[in-house]
This record gives C-alpha cells, structure tokens and sequence, in this order.
C-alpha cells in the first residue's frame, strides 16, 4: 500500500517543476589566429566621453600610423604601450602613451580635460640630416632589456634603441635600410617598416614602398638588412571588371594599393611557421582623388614567400583606415589599433586619431577603466 | 468479422500515430533508459520497454503488462580544442514513459509512450557563422526534448510490427518594427512592434519489425526517418530616424527614413535518416549477447549556419549624417560552404548476463560498446564544423524485484548506466595560410551516467 | 538541480509558442463534454476528465484511445466608420487524440487509478500567433485561440466513500532568443540563439459521488465536482540586436508579447446519473483581471537611463463568471451496445470592457507621435451545443461521437476613442467528430 501511494505522489512532484533558460555554452577557448575580423569598439567599451572607435585623439596633433608592444609581462593583460607618430612644430615625430585596459590611453583628449599635464612625451624626432626633418611608421620591438624603434625617414628606414623601457631612444647614425634605385618596384624610399623576430632568431622587416610590399632580413636587426628577391612580397590585387563579379559581390579592396604591413610570426599547432602580415588595402592607386581603404590579412606557411591573402578585410570603416598595429592577450582576444579619420567634432575638417576595434568580432570588451597616471 | 476489421484496427492506429512522436537527437550519442544504455545501444531485436518508442517500436508488442518508468541521466562533455576546455553544455534530464499493453481482436497491440525532457531548456535553435569552431555532432544538437508515442501489434507469434510517424514544427514568423528613432539616443525612440508567425508542421516516418527466428534468436530491422527545423525569422524596420524624440507635439529633427528588412533562414537540428539492422541471441537462460549496425545517411545533413539577407534603404539627409554617424551599406553576401560528410555504419554491441537469480528478485550486469566514426571531412578550408570518432564503452548494473507488494502485482526495477565517450585528439591542418581560425587540435571525452526505475504491472 | 516536469515533453507539440491557445477553453475537449455545454467537471468517464475534472478518470475501467477532428468556423463582425465589417478570420480545424488508461494496481488500488490524455493541434499551423498594431481590429481572444497545440495530462484516484481526487496539467513552451547582427568588415552576420522553455498549468480536481439517492445496485446519482486550473501564459520574446550594424545608434528591439494566456479558473458542478440519464449544471469562474495583456514595449528602458518610449495599451480585463449545463441520454441496446444523445448551453461572458483606451503610434506623415483606437475586439457569447454517440459494446471495440455548438455574439458597442465606436456581432460554428478503440 505504501509503495503504491508513493508513485502517484512522485509522479505528481515532478508535474510541479519547468524547464528554465540558460545561457547556451560550447563556445568557450576557441581557437583563432587571432588576427581578427574586428569590431570597432562601442560607446560601451570606450571612455567615457571618447566617441567610439576613437581611443586617442588630439585634433592637433593628428595621431596616426600606430605601433603597439605590450606593456606587461601578463599574457592576458591588455595593457599597451603604443607609439604614434603625432604632428610636431617641427616636422612629424613619435609619441609614446599607455593604456591599462588597452583603451583609456594617457593624454587623450578626455584625459587632458581632467588631467592637464597629461602630455603624450615625444621619444623621437628627426635629429639627422636623411630623416629630412620628419619621422613616420613606428615599429617597436622588444629585444632582450632593450625597445627597438624602428621608423621611416626621408632617406630610408632607420632604428632608435632604449634601454629605459622605451621612454628614450637613441637612434643610430644611418639609416638600416636605405632605398635601393636597382630595384624597379621600390619606386619610393622604403617606409612602414614592421620588424618581427622569427623562431630562428633571424629578424625579418615587411616595408612599403610604393603600392606594394616587400621584405628584408637581417641576423642581427640593427644591421645587415638585406632585402629579400627582386620582387615584392605582397601587391595589390589585379583589377577586377565589375560586370564579372556574382550579384552583390564586391571588388577586391585593395586594387590599388597595399601599404602599411604588420608582421605577425607565430607557430601552430601542427609545428608549422605561420608568417601573417596586416596590410592597408587601397581601392584606388596613389595618386587617386578618393582612396577607399580597409584592413585585411595575408599569410603564409614559411620564412619566405609570397603571401596569401584573405579576400575579405578583417576592419573596415570606411573612415580612411589605415597602419594597423596590434595587441593580442588572452589567448583568444586582440585590439587593433588603426589611424582613421575623426569627423566627430567638425565633419568639414576631418583629422586622424587611433581607433580601436575588438576580436572576436562576436564579443565585447569589459567597461573600461581609467586613465594611467604615466606613460 | 475479427479478422476482417483487423486492417481497419492498424489503420486506426497508423492515424493515430500520425499525432505523436518527435526527433531524436540526444538519445543518439547517449542512448535512452539505463539498461538499454548500459548495453551499446544494441537493443534493436531486444527492447519492450518505454525505450522500444526510440529502438524499436515494433518491440511493444513483447510488452506483457502495462509499465511505467521514470529515470535520469546526466552527459558532461569534456571536449578540447587546443587543450582548453570550450564548455559544451551539458545534456542533462529526465527520461521515462509507459506501456499500455492490450488485444485488439485478439491480437497483442500496445501503445509505447516515451520521453527524454531536458533540464535546461526544451530545444536551443542555435545559427553560428561557418567559420567559428563548433562541436558539431554535441555543442547543440542534443539539447532538445524527444518525445515518441508508437504503436505495435503481433500479427503473427513470430512477428511484431511497430512504428509512428514524428512531428515537430517549423517557424515562419515576420516581425515589423514600425515608429521613429532617434539615432542620437535610442531610448528616446517611438517604437512599436507586431509579430505575424506561423508554426507548421514537420513529419518523418519512424518503423520497426521483429523476428523471433527461434527461441534464442531474433532479429530486427528499424527505420528512422530524416528530421530537420526550419526557422524563418524576417525582421522589418520601417521608421523615421531623427535626431531627438518625436512627442505629441513634432518630431525632433527629421533625418530621413530607415528602411532595413533582415531575413534570416537556419535549418537546425538535422537528424539524418537511419536504418537499423539487430540481432539478438540468447546464449542460455541468463546471458544475452546483441549487435545492432545502424546505417546513418549523413551525407544529407544540412548544418545549421544562417542564410542571412540584409536589404538597406536608408537614403542620407539633406545636409549628410551628423557628426559620427555612418549609415550601415548594403553588405556583401555570404555564401554558404558545402559541409563535406558522408554516410556512416555504426556497429553497436552489447550483453546482458543475470548473475544472480532468486524467487523474489534478479541482479543483472550489462556492457556494451559503439563506435561512431565522425562523418564529417577534414575540416582543412574554411569551415570549421568539429567532430572525432568516437568510442563508447557502457556498463551498468540492473535489479530486479518480482512481486513486491500486493498493490504491485507485476515487478519493479532498478538499472543504472555509465557511458564513457573517448574522442581521440587530431589535429585539424589549414591548407589556406591566412585562414582567420587557423590549425587547431581537438578531443576529448564524454561521461554520462544516469538511473532508471520501472514498474510492471 | 533544476528538475523537468514529467511529461513536458509533449511539448515540443508547442514548440515556438506564438499565439492565444487553448482552444478547449473555448470550445471544451474531448467527444462528450462540448456536446453537454462543456460540463463534466461532475459528470467526465472518459479522457474528457482530463481537462474537466482529473478525478474523474478514476472513472476508467478500459483503454480507450480516441481520434478526432474538430473545427470551428467564424462570422465575426465589427461595424462602424473605418471598421471592416466583417473580421477577417481563418477557419480552425485540427486533429484530437485523447487515451484513457487505468493503472492496473492489484491489492487495494486495484480499479481505483487510471491516466487521461488530452491533446489538439491544429491541420493548418500548429500555432498561429498574431500580435498585431493595436488600432487592427481583431478578435484575439476567440479566432486565433482556436488556432494553437493544447495538451494536457491527468491522473484520478478513487479513493473509496464516493470520494475522487485528481490533478494533471497543461503545457506549453515560450520562445526566448536573439537575432544579433553583426558588421563585421563590411560582412554581414548573424548569431541566432533561440531557445524553448516550458511552461506550465496545474490542474487538481475532486469529486464526491453524494450519499444520497441510489440507484437499485447501490450507485450514488448524485455528484458535485471541483476543479481548479491554474493560469498558463507563455511569452514570446526575441530580441533583434542590430546595433553593431553601423555608427547608427539602432535600440535593442524587444519583439516580445504574451502569445498565449489562459485565465486561472475553477469551476464547480452537481450531476445526476439515473436510469440512462445524465445531467449536469455548473458554474466555472475565470479570473481574466490578471491578464497583463499582448503587448510589450519595442524598447526596453534600462535602469537609470532617461527614456521616452511608447507603452502599449493597458487594457483593464474584468473576470467573469460562465455558467453550463449539459444533458445526456443513453440508450441501451443488445450485447451492452448504446446510443447516446446530448445537448446543452453555456455563457460565456466577455473579460473585455466596452470601453477601450486609446494608443498610441507615431505618424510619418505628421512626423509626430498620434492616438489610435485600440481594436481589441470581444463580445459575451451564448453557446448552444448537441451531440450523439455509439457504443458498439461487444460486438465492436469502437465508439463514434460527434458534437456541434453555436457560439452566438451578444450585439456590442465598444467605445474605441479616438475613432467612433464599433458595433460587434457575429457567431461561430464549431463541430468535432471521434472515433474510439478499446484494447
């Protein structure tokens, strides 16, 4: 009798219960290159009174062509130290800032409204007769105790060291890659450059000169750079008759230039060297009255070789994006830094300022936190 | 006149099978009851419980009492990518059903209801982008509820026959959003919204048979039919965007007019159609060994990635956008990659010993292994839909109690299972370079334990 | 651990839930009870129980499963300056089953428990929702409750004295999700996340066969019967995040309401069973004033953040009372075959006001926000039913049943500011026809 009452009984307990909704899971950890695609960064996950992607802005001073290196030893920290080339008095130079959270950068525009003394200090400027009186295209690089800062000049690609953690530089007397009138695609003096170690300790250099993009390497990096071939590494892609293209298809982004490249070695999990490169891709040649621009991506499985590239940009803005630098933390989360065209307070008269887009494209960055006290 | 109204009685019944049943996603990969779980899976020509409704409807008819049982099982995945753990959820809830046993013009017929009802939610519709890593085979497909009604009769003494017809719904729904927005501050905006959405029916045949070729041996061939969701879901924005909040009094600053209309197409949830083929041989009176090789027509699977269309017509305001403000432009197409799988032959083996018969109750142990090998090609381009071969090892314990009470004239009975899943780790290589995921390398493993309780009348 | 309800899973039947359901409130379930005025909370036999009165499936003595189709046809009108006249409506149609199974318990229980089953779906859709603009007219709470899934499970006991206890449930799911949007790159894609989660309506149920007036074998004629049904709503909720899209500043879209709602009720009726006949008379109260209504705000107004959004209508619902009474006449033939015969009568009082506030919408052509009526159409019904049925007893182990009822619209002004008033009037047709089989 009892056993037979406690069935009913049981039966009717579990009517009395539901089904409740839970976030879904399963995509915890995955993997990525962790080159994107990104998303610009939104009003939530910028400073507040930044207007989103804008992280370091200052109308006068026009930030732009950024390099990033991280600022903590942390591997999931996003905290950066970034060099940006900013308008002088004189002539371009190379400012340093810093951001804790990878976004709130020391001296921007809303920084300076709090904290007036928050000056971005300059840590290079043309000082030398073939930089011709500018600097442009920070690379930073760490080796060993030291920062190197490699930059474009107007006689070539030149390299300053540090040995204060990157808040002074001294740079060499002589440019490490000057231009070279025997090879017939470098129709400019090299610039851009983006100098990365690779697993045999060789450093490779990726530059622009004219609308493609060519590479060097050296044994040492502060010396002996040799360029690799005779062609480039990577070029815009061919032109493309728009009648041919499926319906909604868009052209390639970058017919008409490539420009700006950002080297990325790594090795992956089957043991193989993969070499990617971030690159600005132009829609219209130099020279061109409208330059449509977006980011994109290429790569490739060896020390050298032509690159392959991914069809589609990883950031576009419309908003004449440009020289990507970036953060990679946590395993699986980057920042892409890029200089972009701020048309927040005078649509009129635009001007560059860093923007900042998030991966994975389908997440979002925490709340930002503040303003470091130092650079 | 018995014999006579005979066909109408199965056709009464194949109409009212026509009402019930549903997919089956979940009870694949973790098998349905204890006992049946506990032994591969291979049960197809050996199954007259609740579970008969998923192995073998045609199995009913062996039912002797009216049954009803309930249980719970819980599968925790432990699934890698390169080596960290990407938290699949995991397929947890309650199991059971019943048997009603009877005689229609004296032939045995019976009704099988069963369920498998998940914690969490009833069913997850989930569309990701083809390019972002996935457990194909676990991330989602098994969270969803199955539920099955069949029917069986034995025409013959040598011979049942069972089978229903599943159902689930389709989704075709439109959404408009009518009213004005302010583009400055969204939560300054005169929105208003109505929904117009249509659940329509899906079917597919499920079918069994049962051959008692002698006492100790029988046979069993199961069919399952091909199942798939399809949610439709169009949103349609049609509204002023202004600068400002619109009131009884005007608008804020008129902009222009926003006109988006997304379309979004997923098919999910894809259950490929499956033919069973079981055996079952009584070696003596208290061991059985079986062996069910089911035929999985994966080469027809549709994954679940969403057919998106986004039509833009936003045209600019007199004087531009202000400051800021970028419209979105018509965005490229995506176009959807073929998967790359192929059908599959999955063996599954199991035995049950009774190791201890008494007067009053029995002890069984059981075990069972099944191999599924993965469908699904190297994943070398850009997709990236995971999946290892996977082993199953299954044991399980059972105890039977006959005539335990006076109200409980048949028996009780208590099974539970363990289930061990391996998935070996490979390494997934990308041929592209520059593809945005790059290698990776995945594995792992799968537990799954659970009870089920039964009382026979 | 966050246990599931025991035979929730008939509801996949529910699945995406979007719609006004429970067709058995407005017409009654099962091959008997909608033919008797919708009473049986004192009178069920059968799987009608299951819906009626849970402990009247203590009733069960054999399988029984029972097919049916039933349908419904509507002449719903609504008259007035810039009304349509007549609604348009759908027909209604779908497939029944019901099984009743005792529990064959030996000792003490033995005979005394038995399970009921109750189900519906529509033939067209399995649910039509329509959560319309407010200013469309519509009878939301008749035409499109016809059209959705209804499933309902039950268990009786009889306790001995003439006493019967009972309880069971309805069930439905809600769809919660999201639709993100994602620009990434200049290409488009989604994330689509949507998940069913259950909801649910208990229903317990007594019966108490009087002690009083027997029959010559000792059968009590007298019963009363009580049964109470909780509320079952299930909400559909999507949201549509476009707003990583572009620069534009797009709100989070809220594309939710209440798709299916069903009043919290409990119904009380006395029954005589005598010599073939069997009549029954009750009253069944519907607490309608906890409706919260369809609609939900398009945008939600997060914590501490100034808004300015439209609200949907609030629609003040009143609760109503529905009296039944129901008439069957059983005629015995040969080999315990029977015929039987069945009328009855119900009101059904409308929960809606005469009187609808207005709404509120914004005009693109004005380019400002605006009133508009709100359509929110009912009318109190006065339903006439009859119905037949054959037992073949030994001879054959079917039955056959059928039933129909008119639904007559009470004649109703609706004050619908800021447009005129509109005048209501119309009628529904519906019919079911069942076969059963014992095994």
């Amino acid at each position: 009798m009892r056993t037979a009452l406690y069935l009913p009984v049981a039966l009717l307990g579990t009517i009395a219960c539901g089904t409740i909704a839970s976030p879904g899971g399963g995509d915890l950890n995955l993997p990525t290159a962790n080159v994107g695609p990104f998303t610009p960064l939104s009003q939530a996950e910028v400073a507040a009174g930044d207007v989103p992607p804008f992280v370091f802005l200052q109308e006068a001073a026009a930030y732009r062509e950024p390099s990033a290196v991280a600022a903590s030893d942390d591997a999931s920290s996003p905290a950066v130290i970034l060099y940006a080339v900013a308008t002088g008095a004189s002539g371009n130079v190379i400012v340093r800032t810093r951001a804790d959270d990878g976004r709130s950068f020391y001296g921007d525009s809303v920084d300076q409204q709090s904290n007036a003394s928050h000056r971005p200090p300059v840590v290079l400027k043309a000082s030398q007769a073939w930089e011709g009186g500018s600097v442009s295209g920070p690379s930073a690089l760490r080796v060993g105790s030291e920062v190197w800062l490699y930059y474009a000049a107007a006689g070539g690609i030149g390299l300053a060291k540090s040995n204060d953690g990157g808040m002074t530089f001294q740079a060499l007397p002589q440019p490490v890659l000057a231009p070279d009138h025997g090879v017939g695609w470098e129709f400019t003096p090299p610039r851009a450059p983006s100098v990365a170690v690779f697993p045999d300790g060789s450093f490779h250099m990726l530059y622009a000169s004219g609308d493609a993009i060519g590479e060097a390497v050296s044994a040492s990096g502060d010396g002996g750079w040799q360029r690799v071939g005779g062609a480039p590494v990577l070029t815009a892609s061919p032109r493309v008759d728009p009648s041919t293209l499926p319906e909604g298809a868009p052209p390639p982004f970058d017919e008409g230039a490539v420009d700006d490249p950002l080297l990325v070695p790594s090795v992956d999990v089957a043991g193989r060297l993969v070499v990617r490169v971030l690159y600005t891709g132009y829609a219209a040649p130099i020279g061109a009255s409208s330059r449509p621009s977006a980011i994109g991506v290429a790569a490739r499985f060896d020390a050298s070789g032509v690159f392959t590239k991914q069809s589609s940009p990883v950031y576009s803005a419309q908003s004449g994006e440009a020289a990507p630098a970036l953060l990679q933390f946590g395993g699986d989360q980057a920042l892409l830094y890029v200089q972009q065209l701020n048309s927040a307070l005078d649509m009129a008269h635009p001007f560059f300022a860093i923007a900042a887009a998030y991966a994975p494209a389908s997440s979002m960055l925490g709340a930002p936190g503040a303003f470091p006290s130092s650079p | 006149m018995a014999r006579r109204l005979f066909p109408c009685a199965l056709g009464a019944a194949a109409i009212f099978l026509a009402s019930s049943n549903a997919a089956a996603n979940p009870l694949d990969p973790f098998g349905f009851g204890s006992r049946e779980t506990a032994m591969g899976g291979a049960v197809s020509a050996d199954v007259s419980d609740f579970s008969a409704s998923y192995y073998n409807p045609a199995g009913l008819a062996k039912a002797h009492g009216f049954e009803l049982s309930i249980g719970y099982f819980r599968a925790d995945h432990f699934l890698y990518m390169n080596g960290k753990d990407n938290g699949v959820d995991p397929v947890k809830g309650m199991v059971g059903g019943a048997v009603v046993p009877g005689k229609i013009f004296d032939f045995p017929f019976a009704i099988g209801v069963g369920f498998h009802v998940p914690d969490d939610r009833l069913t997850r519709v989930r569309a990701l982008p083809q390019a972002q890593p996935r457990w194909e085979m676990y991330d989602n497909r098994n969270q969803r509820l199955w539920f099955g009604v069949d029917a069986a009769i034995s025409p013959l003494p040598w011979l049942q026959l069972g089978g229903g017809v599943t159902f689930m719904a389709a989704t075709i729904a439109t959404l408009d959003i009518s009213g004005d927005v302010d583009i400055l501050n969204p939560y300054q905006s005169s929105l208003r919204h109505q929904v117009n959405a249509d659940l329509t029916l899906v079917a597919y045949p499920d079918f069994g048979a049962r051959i008692e070729l002698s006492k100790a041996i029988a046979m069993a061939l199961v069919y399952r039919g091909q199942f798939k969701l399809d949610l439709n879901v169009n949103a349609n924005v049609d509204a002023g965007a202004a600068v400002g909040p619109a009131s009884s009094s005007g608008a804020g600053s008129d902009l222009t007019r926003l006109r988006i209309a997304l379309a979004t197409d997923t098919i999910d949830s894809f259950l490929p159609q499956q033919v069973v083929l079981g055996w079952s041989w009584k070696l003596s009176d208290d061991l059985k060994t079986n062996l069910d090789v089911t035929w999985v027509n994966w080469s027809a699977y549709i994954p679940p990635v969403t057919k998106l269309q986004t039509n833009l017509n936003i045209p600019p305001p007199k004087g531009g956008w202000p400051a800021g403000i970028k419209p979105p432009t018509p965005p490229a197409p995506v176009s959807i990659i073929p998967i790359q799988i192929e059908d599959r032959i999955v063996p599954h083996l199991g035995a049950e010993w009774r190791a201890i018969a008494r007067s009053t109750w029995q002890g069984f142990l059981r075990g069972g292994y099944e191999y599924d090998k993965s469908p699904i090609g190297a994943q070398t381009g850009a997709t990236n839909y995971v999946d290892r071969d996977r082993h199953a090892f299954s044991a399980g314990v059972g105890l039977r109690l006959l005539h335990p009470a006076t109200v409980l004239p048949g028996d009780v009975r208590f099974d539970v299972h363990g289930q061990l899943s391996v998935l070996p780790t490979g390494t997934t290589v990308k041929q592209d370079p520059s593809d945005l995921i790059g290698s990776y390398t995945a594995g792992g493993h799968i537990w799954n334990v659970g009870a089920t309780a039964t009382v026979g009348f | 651990m966050r246990l599931t309800g025991l035979c929730l899973g008939l509801l996949l039947f529910a699945w995406p839930s979007l719609a006004q359901a429970s067709p058995e409130d407005l017409f009654g379930w099962g091959p008997r009870s909608p033919a008797m005025g919708g009473t049986g909370a004192a009178s069920s036999s059968g799987a009608d129980a299951t819906y009626t009165n849970p402990a009247l499936l203590s009733r069960v003595h054999h399988n029984l499963l029972t097919l049916g189709f039933q349908g419904a046809a509507f002449d719903l009108h609504a008259d007035g300056s810039g009304l349509p006249g007549r609604v348009s409506t759908l027909p209604a149609h779908g497939l029944v089953v019901g099984a009743e199974v005792p529990i064959p318990f030996g000792g003490i229980l033995k005979d005394r428990i038995a399970a009921g089953m109750a189900f519906y779906t529509p033939s067209d859709a399995l649910v039509r929702g329509r959560i319309l603009y407010p200013e469309t007219p519509e009878y939301a709470l008749l035409a499109d409750r016809a059209q959705s899934l209804a499933v309902r499970l039950g268990l009786g006991a009889d306790l001995g004295w003439g006493i019967r206890v009972g309880a069971g449930f309805a069930a439905l799911a809600q769809l919660v999700g999201s639709i993100v949007i994602v620009n990434t790159a200049g290409s488009v894609g989604s994330h689509v996340d949507d998940q069913l989660v259950a909801t649910y309506a208990p229903t317990f149920g007594a019966a108490w066969d009087l002690p009083f007036d027997r029959a010559d074998d000792g059968t009590r004629r007298w019963r009363v019967g009580l049964t109470w049904r909780g509320s079952i709503d299930a909400r559909f909720g999507v949201e549509v995040d476009a707003s990583k899209l572009s620069t534009l500043n797009l709100p989070v879209f809220n594309i939710a309401g209440i798709a299916q709602y069903d009043p919290q009720q409990l119904l009380f009726e006395v029954a005589r069973e005598w010599d073939g006949w069997t009549a029954a008379a009750g009253v069944t109260w519907k607490n309608w004033s906890a409706y919260p209504g369809v609609l939900e705000p398009t945008i939600l107004c997060p914590a501490g953040q100034d808004c300015s959004l439209l609200s949907p209508p609030s629609i003040k619902y009143s609760d109503t009372l529905v009296p039944r009474v129901g008439l069957e006449r059983s005629i015995a033939l040969a080999h315990h075959a029977a015929i039987k015969v069945r009328g009855g009568f119900f009101l059904e009082p409308t929960p809606v006001p005469s009187s609808l506030p207005s709404s509120q919408a914004y005009d693109a052509t004005k380019k400002e926000l605006v009133d508009v009526p709100t359509r929110f159409f009912d009318a109190t019904r006065y339903v006439f039913s009859l119905g037949a049925g054959v037992d073949f007893g030994d001879e054959l182990p079917f039955t056959l049943d059928f039933w129909a009822q008119y639904h007559l619209l009470a004649s109703t002004t609706v004050t619908t500011d800021p447009a005129p008033a509109a005048q209501l009037s119309g009628n529904v047709l519906a019919y079911g026809l069942f076969a059963g089989v014992r095994f």
